[in-house]
């Protein structure tokens, strides 16, 4: 620091990386997380518009660590349509299901959108959980609008190395952008 | 908008029964709680206040676990309730992520605060808080305690930052 200046504090939230499709991709993975960021950031944020090319109104995801598809996740959500609520889970799980995309049956121009978030990302003494906010609009017209929040984990305490969004039946869609977001603590 | 850590307690060896952040900064818009905790007891019902009092507080609370949905404004007027946290009876290795939000906090206008919470243990005991709560109190907030209702203990390893939010300003976005 030169003298006069003032110190230069990193700001605490940041942009890792972005990835924008512009041509329709089964996965989408940020790679090499640990060796890149845990000096620097201890949480993780996904911010996600997308779709996918598959032929419903909603199509599902899959986010996978570490290259696991074993099953080896749980997760649970909850969701409203604006006149009912629902809940569901699932244990033994090849992936956390962090609520639905939207699929080739919504408006060519809508796309849900998903923040979710991992804490302490990186620790090797918890099972890595992810905390998600999530909605999406199929049509102009408010038919089957959706917001959810809702939570998985992946039950094995290794440093996360690699983050897989996996578009199941479908392809994600030319359009659908991805950022990873590190949290420093 | 920027973000800033303005400090980190990481639970160490023995636990204990309160989270505290002191001597606050009042240069902020918002602060921000990350929380990533477990509780050694079963009894994991987790609580805030603001500068260790114990009253005027309101809350409001929409839960879901499993597939049942609930809610509950009966709580205690002296502290904000989170919701119940990872337990004991959790698998190892589990901990709770919580974000708590807190607007007005450095102004003399009452603190309303937001808080998401989720624990996850597998087939059972999956629970999701939304919780809304109101500090009806004119004092800048300068301390932050969090505890368990029952007094219980912090698991080892358990981490919560504090964060600064500053206001945005770009020049040209007119508020009225």
């Amino acid at each position: 620091m030169l003298v006069g200046n003032e110190g230069y504090e990193p700001p605490a939230f940041e942009l890792l990386q972005t990835t924008e499709l512009g041509s329709p991709q089964a996965v989408v993975s940020f790679s090499n997380l640990d060796t890149q960021y845990a000096s620097d950031f201890t949480h993780l944020q996904l911010r996600m518009h997308s779709r996918t090319d598959g032929s419903n109104t909603e199509e599902s995801l899959l986010i996978t660590f570490n290259g696991d598809t074993a099953n080896n996740y749980a997760w649970h959500f909850h969701f409203s349509n604006g006149t009912s609520q629902y809940g569901s889970n699932g244990v033994n799980q090849p992936g956390i299901y962090p609520f639905a995309t939207l699929g080739g049956g919504a408006t060519a121009t809508h796309q849900a959108a998903h923040i979710i978030d991992i804490l302490d990302a990186f620790s090797t003494n918890k099972f890595s959980t992810t905390r998600s906010f999530a909605g999406h609009n199929p049509d102009p017209h408010g038919t089957g609008n959706k917001v959810s929040i809702g939570h998985g984990v992946w039950k094995n305490s290794a440093a996360i190395s690699s983050i897989s969004l996996d578009s199941s039946a479908a392809n994600w869609a030319s359009g659908s952008r991805f950022s990873l977001y590190g949290r420093r603590a | 908008m920027s973000i800033t850590a303005i400090q980190t307690v990481t639970v160490a060896s023995g636990g204990v029964t309160e989270i505290s952040f002191s001597s606050i900064p009042a240069n902020y818009d918002q602060l921000e709680i990350l929380a990533s905790s477990r509780c050694t007891s079963t009894s994991s019902e987790l609580v805030l206040t603001f500068n260790g009092q114990s009253s005027n507080w309101g809350t409001r609370h929409l839960g879901g676990s499993q597939t049942s949905v609930f809610t509950n404004n009966a709580y205690q007027p002296g502290r904000m309730y989170l919701g119940g946290i990872a337990s004991s009876s959790y698998t190892a290795n589990v901990f709770s992520s919580t974000d708590v939000l807190i607007r007005n906090y450095a102004s003399s206008a009452n603190k309303p605060v937001f808080s998401r919470n989720v624990s996850l243990n597998d087939s059972t005991n999956n629970v999701i808080n939304f919780v809304s709560g109101l500090w009806s109190n004119s004092s800048t907030v300068t301390s932050i305690q969090l505890f368990f209702q029952a007094g219980t203990t912090f698991e080892v390893g358990s981490t919560f930052t504090l964060y600064g939010i500053t206001a945005g300003s770009d020049g040209t976005t007119t508020v009225s």
